[in-house]
């Protein structure tokens, strides 16, 4: 069983299995919001495009409306580019900061520590935790997407909506991977935040704002939102280098991780 | 049940920095003994724990547990060691019972009866909520998940913190327990009394380095006694002044107190030749030694 061959693994998902309901309540309730105003979307569609045509190219641009009245357009400005990163982004690093540094400033560390258990072993099962959970709230995104898809008829393909998703997932799995791992390299939960936070905000920042300012192009190459969204998921499907990209940087920081962990002082 | 030493560290420090956690210490706990680590809080006794636990690293020196690095002993090593540590501020919202259960399986499994046996006769309700326990209660959660695996050696940092008198004498009564089944417990405090009930022997430590070690049952047979008595009428101070072993002879009137350290024949004949209306004698509890040493360590300008 699970609870006695991973017993960290196990008990870090059960413990969250309360806040995961929350988090699902607002997921479901947010899509909805969004989602059942896409018909009256698709009726203004007109009077939406007049007002869009008479703004600065590069705020239309910029702020994702050059297309917002289609079907993938508007599925990708509401949920996949702003509130599905945005949520699942604060699910993933509020996990990963509280599952090594939030147990080390309780004091809790040095008991399991104590235990025969060693860090690696330690740091890898509240990994496998983190991403259960991401998976978990993720897939749940998805699959409220893909109803609201069919119910209201947007022109989305399912392969394409799995691959929005599966991108989604993988830049909040890095990102909480990110946290995680500042929080075992540094027993810091102040830094995690920093560090986690303040990279995501950054490449959030530099992903929208590559497409409108030239000098950033490259830039935009270093944030990991370009590799989970950049490449137009609900149009063009899977982006096979951008999760192979994520999957290898999440496999860094982990590593790193492991290594810094298994190297420092626990904190008293 | 002596064999090799449980613990053995060798030059043993950390350096924090500003401040040393501990500074060169060498220190022998034997196997089946009860060692108790004294010292105020602040001093490295917790260090001393944490280096010994391998969740901090030492600067230099080594520390040895049952002969193995305690740095690369490893989930091996650790097996064999139940560890309470002394700040756990234990917020999960699980039941204590199942919280243990949870803790065992991290183990490998711990039958559930020890947990039940252990929970019985420290008084706690595995049935409520861990956070909502009081100090005491969560110092019972502490001490059972250090016990119930049946550890060959117990690291306990401040075990009876929290715990109510009736609590802390059942707690010494776990110890000792341990102790006549040849296990070995290696436990801190800044209470003595408490040490001194238990011990075998005793560490003290102060500023990060080891002041000195006691055989405590070596201080118990050894005579060394408060006397306290007060005769009929006055008595000469030089009467007693010279008699062997006496120290801190005071005499105020019909009052006579002093310290007498190795044979109190000479100065019970000397009692004796007065007549007495009061007696009191009192052996001198670890506490005085204690702080008399830090007082001659303070002497010679530490």
């Amino acid at each position: 069983m699970v609870s006695n061959r991973f017993p960290l693994l196990y008990q870090t998902v059960r413990d969250s299995l309360r806040g995961m309901v929350y988090w699902s309540i607002g997921i479901v309730a947010v899509i909805s919001l969004y989602l059942l105003v896409y018909p009256s979307m698709i009726e203004g569609q007109e009077a939406y495009e007049t007002v869009f045509d008479n703004l600065p190219e590069a705020l239309v641009e910029g702020m994702g409306w050059h297309d917002i009245t289609s079907g993938p357009g508007y599925l990708d400005y509401t949920v996949y580019s702003l509130f599905g990163p945005i949520f699942l982004l604060i699910l993933a690093i509020s996990y990963g900061s509280r599952l090594v540094a939030g147990e080390e400033s309780q004091g809790a560390l040095d008991v399991y520590l104590s235990y025969p258990l060693d860090r690696t072993r330690l740091l890898l099962e509240r990994f496998g935790a983190l991403v259960s959970i991401i998976i978990g709230i993720g897939a749940l995104l998805g699959l409220v997407v893909a109803g609201y898809v069919v119910l209201l008829d947007m022109g989305v393909s399912m392969n394409n909506i799995v691959a929005g998703t599966v991108g989604l997932i993988l830049l909040a799995i890095f990102f909480g991977t990110l946290a995680l791992c500042t929080g075992a390299a540094t027993g810091r939960t102040g830094v995690v935040m920093g560090v986690a936070a303040g990279f995501a905000v950054l490449s959030y920042v530099f992903q929208t704002l590559a497409p409108i300012v030239d000098w950033l192009g490259w830039i935009e190459t270093l944030s990991p939102f370009h590799y989970a969204i950049g490449g137009d998921p609900l149009r063009a499907g899977f982006d096979v280098t951008g999760i192979i990209v994520l999957i290898g940087a999440t496999g860094l920081v982990l590593g790193a991780g492991i290594m810094l962990f298994e190297r420092r002082d626990v904190r008293s | 049940m002596q064999g090799e030493p449980a613990i053995v560290t060798t030059e043993l420090t950390k350096d924090y920095g500003p401040v040393l956690g501990v500074d060169r210490l060498n220190l022998t706990v034997n196997t089946g003994e009860i060692f108790g680590f004294l010292g105020p809080n602040g001093a490295g006794k917790t260090t001393l724990i944490r280096l010994l636990l391998d969740l901090i690293r030492p600067t230099s020196g080594e520390a040895r547990v049952f002969d193995q690095d305690a740095r690369t002993g490893g989930p091996d090593l650790r097996r064999k060691i139940g560890f309470l540590p002394g700040d756990w501020k234990l917020e999960t919202s699980h039941p204590a019972g199942e919280f243990l259960q949870f803790l065992g399986r991290l183990r490998g499994g711990v039958p559930e009866s020890n947990i039940t046996d252990l929970a019985d006769r420290l008084g706690l309700n595995l049935g409520a909520s861990v956070r909502s326990l009081s100090r005491g209660n969560k110092q019972k959660v502490g001490l059972i998940q250090a016990f119930m695996h049946e550890p060959e050696l117990l690291i306990l940092d401040e075990p009876t913190s929290g715990l109510d008198p009736l609590m802390q004498r059942e707690f010494l009564a776990m110890a000792r327990e341990a102790r006549e089944q040849g296990r070995t417990v290696f436990m801190s405090s800044h209470v003595l009394s408490e040490v001194q009930h238990v011990a075998d022997r005793a560490g003290v430590i102060r500023n990060g380095r080891l002041v000195t070690i006691m055989n405590i049952d070596a201080l118990r047979t050894h005579a060394q006694v408060h006397l306290s008595v007060r005769f009929a009428e006055p008595v000469d101070h030089r009467e007693f002044s010279e008699i062997p072993g006496i120290r801190g002879l005071q005499v105020d009137d019909t009052l006579l107190t002093c310290l007498v350290d190795g044979d109190i024949d000479p100065v019970i004949k000397a009692i004796a030749r007065h007549r007495v209306t009061q007696f009191l004698s009192e052996e001198p509890d670890l506490e005085e030694l204690f702080l008399t040493h830090y007082r001659d360590d303070a002497a010679n300008g530490q």
